[in-house]
This record gives C-alpha cells, sequence and structure tokens, in this order.
C-alpha cells in the first residue's frame, strides 16, 4: 500500500510494469476482488488503521517522540488516506456483472498508477470528477497548507519533540497546531458530507462499511 | 490543465505547491543520477520514492528521503541488490545530504516481486511500517539493520 499509495517510482522501467502488473493481478485477478475492487480498498482502510494503531505501540510501548508523530498523522496522513479513498471512488475500475464477470487486469493496472504520488492532486482531480464539495476542499487545503508549513519549520519540529505529553495543553505552539488538525479533521468529514450523494454513498460502503 | 486563478489548483495554497516543486525538483535529479547505476538491470528492479518524497510534500529543512527497491528475486540475487543499494544509497546522500536519508530509520528497505503478490491478507503480509521494529517474518533482517552489522 506504501507504493500504491503514498510511493513514485523514480523511473517507469520495465519492472516497474512488473510490479503494477502483479498487484493488479493480485487483488483483482480472482473473484475475491469484488465488483468495486473492495479487495485493494479495503487494504488501503487497513493500512490507514495500521499508521493510526501502529502510532499508539510505538509511543506506548517503544518511547518514541508523539508531538511531531502525532500532528503528522492526523494531517498529512489522514488527508492522503481520504485522497485515496475519494479517488477510489471517483476513478476506481468496476465490473457490471450483466456484461463481464472479470476485470481487465490491464485497466487495473493503468488505475493503480494513478494510485500514488500527490494525495492533493488527487484529491482536486477527483473533486471536479465528482463535481461536488469545492468550498469545503479549499478550506481543508488551506487548513492543511498552514499546517504543513509549521511542521516544515526546523524549530517548531524540534520544540514539538520535547513537551511532556502530560503538559501537552498547556504548550502554545503544541496547541495552536493541534487546534489546526483537529479543525483539519471536521473539514475533511464537511467535505465528505458535502460530496454528491452516489460518491458518498459509495465512499461510505467501500471504505467504513 | 488548471492556473492559478482556478479555486481548485495547488497554486493557491503556497506551502503546498512550494513542496510539490521542490520534491519535483529533486526526485528529477535522483532519476538522472540513478538511471546509469540501474541502467543493466532496469528490467528487474524499480527504486520506490515513499514518505514525503512520495506524496510530493518533501520540504527542504526537514524531509528525510525514504526510499523502497523492489527486485525480481527470480532474476536477481540478494547479493546483486545489496550492491545496488549500497550504489544508490551513495548517490541520494549527494543528492539530499546524508543526515537526511532514513538509513537505519524508517525506510531505504529492499522488498522481493515474491513479498509483494503473497500471503495478502494474511498475517505474514509483507508490509514495511507493519514489521519496522522486527526482522522480516521470513527470518530476514530490515535492510537497515544490515548496514548495522
Amino acid at each position: 500500500m506504501l507504493i500504491l499509495t503514498e510511493g513514485c517510482p523514480l523511473l517507469p522501467t520495465a519492472a516497474y510494469d512488473q510490479v503494477i502488473s502483479l498487484l493488479a493481478k493480485v487483488y483483482a485477478g480472482t473473484s475475491t476482488a469484488g465488483h468495486r475492487l473492495l479487495s485493494l480498498a479495503t487494504e488501503i482502510a487497513r493500512y490507514w488503521r495500521t499508521l493510526r494503531i501502529d502510532y499508539k505501540f510505538k509511543v506506548d510501548e517503544l518511547g518514541k517522540p508523539w508531538g511531531v508523530r502525532s500532528l503528522k498523522l492526523r494531517s498529512a496522513r489522514r488527508l492522503s488516506y481520504l485522497a485515496s479513498a475519494v479517488h477510489f471512488v471517483a476513478f476506481g475500475p468496476r465490473i457490471h456483472y450483466a456484461g463481464a464477470h472479470r476485470f481487465g487486469l490491464l485497466a487495473v493496472a493503468d488505475f493503480m498508477k494513478t494510485l500514488g504520488g500527490s494525495p492533493v492532486a488527487r484529491l482536486l482531480e477527483a473533486t471536479r470528477k465528482l463535481g461536488g464539495g469545492d468550498g469545503e476542499l479549499e478550506r481543508v487545503l488551506n487548513l492543511y497548507d498552514s499546517i504543513h508549513r509549521e511542521l516544515g519549520k526546523p524549530e517548531v519540529r524540534a520544540h514539538l519533540d520535547r513537551p511532556n505529553a502530560e503538559y501537552r495543553f498547556d504548550d502554545d505552539i503544541y496547541e495552536l497546531l493541534r487546534r489546526q488538525v483537529r479543525d483539519l479533521h471536521s473539514a475533511l468529514a464537511d467535505y465528505v458530507v458535502h460530496l454528491p450523494k452516489e460518491p458518498r454513498q459509495q465512499l461510505i460502503e467501500m471504505f467504513l462499511l | 490543465m488548471s492556473t492559478i486563478d482556478d479555486p481548485l489548483s495547488v497554486d493557491r495554497f503556497p506551502a503546498l505547491a512550494s513542496s510539490q516543486a521542490f520534491s519535483i525538483d529533486r526526485l528529477s535529479r535522483s532519476r538522472v543520477a540513478v538511471a546509469p547505476v540501474l541502467e543493466e538491470i532496469a528490467d528487474h528492479v524499480c527504486v520506490f520514492a515513499v514518505g514525503s518524497y512520495g506524496r510530493s510534500e518533501a520540504q527542504p529543512a526537514t524531509s528525510d528521503f525514504e526510499w523502497l527497491l523492489v527486485y525480481d528475486d527470480e532474476r536477481v540475487n540478494r547479493q546483486e541488490v545489496d550492491l545496488l543499494q549500497a550504489r544508490i544509497t551513495g548517490i541520494f546522500a549527494s543528492i539530499f545530504g546524508r543526515d537526511r536519508l532514513s538509513i537505519n530509520k524508517t525506510f531505504g528497505e529492499t522488498c522481493t516481486l515474491t513479498d509483494l503478490g503473497t500471503n495478502v491478507g494474511g498475517d505474514r503480509r509483507y508490509e514495511p511500517n507493519a514489521y519496522l521494529q522486527d526482522a522480516h517474518p521470513d527470518g530476514r533482517l530490515p535492510f537497515a539493520s544490515y548496514r548495522r552489522l
């Protein structure tokens, strides 16, 4: 999932085509694929859930710094997950059982090649295709831009990994960013709520239920 | 093609647009530098930028370069991959700075095609995030661990 949803091939070699063809065959080549390629959608959802619970393990049991890790999870990784999910609904392959019982693996491979790279670009493209949620997306991206800028400052990062978690709400820098990631979470949900009914329904069916 | 006047364009979000441009520039430099090294076995090896560079969200002062090398284990042996990995690590160090590489951190891993295509949904599924702290389920150590030996 890392390669597919957050990866970018340095060179489009024959080996890259081989990797994608293999993954297309694995996820779409048998009857377990699901008519909307739910097997792959489920992996994407599982990957995000794994990242979320892995945060708990790393902080609680391995004692890793929590500040930057927490804020990145609640901003970049969350936005990336939603971008993959919405992109999947907008552009993902489908089987219409009346006409076919199997996916065309070349079409699935072509789709998989569009899953990686910039989540922001995918979110923008999917929103254009689905035709709704523009205003909400602008709010999402304004918030994300601000969080992204702050987390790109070395002094902010160094500061964020210092505070004791017990006193985190007393830390002005952390508290400001915490409010922003909380608002981003809410804005992402608002964006989903304002999608047109059919894709919203599909998003819920494929990535929540 | 979107423009800066388009409300749905990344150009309207300065930090994101700047990160995208920076990521593309560094990945382009890496592409040019790595291509001759991969030339002989490019049909069997693929290098992926992952993490913030993979998402085109890297920032000059804070982002580490993370990568994953996938190889066809029916055509390339482990020693060849280790040599290749060592060479491209040097190249990446010259482009991103050695302190910005993910050596001994999260990625900088290798993975076989067999690992990618098997045990999907099973409890031994290869997924870098799932076993970073431990040995590979098959007993192989993560690449970062080899470097510490």
